[in-house]
């Protein structure tokens, strides 16, 4: 059972890498505005995960 | 209604990650994109805008070839994926080493919003070959397009042809 949530563990933070990659090569490319858009996007998901985490009682 | 609660979050974090998406895509398509074709007769080639950007990526530095006395037809075309209209000026350039051979094309380009332009012009090797030049020789070239600030270079080598220079020869007056 343990070993199931190492693995999600990884599964997880291999995604949040390879997106995290992707995004940071696509940002380059990216006018001031769209860097700033997606700046303050990026601020609100964390903040709404964060929100609902926060109600699921974690 | 805690239940909604919890999940209006949860929608809350999905919009903003769709938005992420859509400014990428979206600011992936707005601007202005160059294409250039090149077609020496023998073969079609094409210079895609993300080419132009990255010369490191692929490596080398866009050119053409053509056999002497041959001709290379080159369309470049302007696409304008703004909400205004886009103008300037286009200037293609011809250059032997650091000396300007000829000026080829001066023209303004005007593109309106979400549409595109095309400029042909067409290269003659004969007429930029020195008649005194090794026959057995290649004759390289380089062709200096500038659009506004944008400057894309190509280099155009002419090869020796194996079947002697073709050289038109105007037909007798009747």
């Amino acid at each position: 059972m343990k070993l199931e949530y190492v693995l999600y563990g990884f599964g997880i933070l291999f995604c949040i890498a390879g997106v995290g990659y992707l995004a940071a090569e696509y940002v380059k490319y990216l006018s001031d505005i769209g860097k700033i858009g997606s700046l303050l996007l990026t601020v609100g998901l964390f903040a709404f995960l964060g929100k609902y985490f926060e109600e699921l009682g974690w | 209604m805690a239940v909604k609660h919890k999940n209006l979050y949860l929608y809350l974090t999905l919009v903003c990650f769709i938005g992420i998406i859509l400014i990428f895509v979206f600011d992936g398509y707005m601007g202005v994109y160059d294409t250039l074709i090149m077609d020496n007769g023998q073969y079609q080639q094409k210079v895609e805008a993300d080419q132009w950007s990255q010369p490191e990526k692929y490596g080398y530095l866009t050119s053409t070839g053509v056999e002497r006395g041959g001709r290379i037809e080159f369309t470049y075309s302007v696409e304008n994926h703004r909400f205004s209209k886009y103008t300037d000026v286009v200037e293609v350039t011809l250059f032997y080493g650091q000396d300007k051979l000829a000026d080829i094309v001066k023209e303004s380009l005007a593109v309106s919003a979400f549409n595109k332009s095309e400029l042909n012009w067409s290269l003659d090797s004969v007429k930029f070959v020195p008649s005194d030049y090794p026959a057995e020789q290649m004759y390289n070239l380089t062709m200096l397009i500038k659009r506004g600030e944008t400057e894309r270079k190509i280099m155009i080598n002419i090869s020796p042809s194996p079947y002697g220079i073709k050289v038109p020869i105007p037909a007798p007056a009747r």
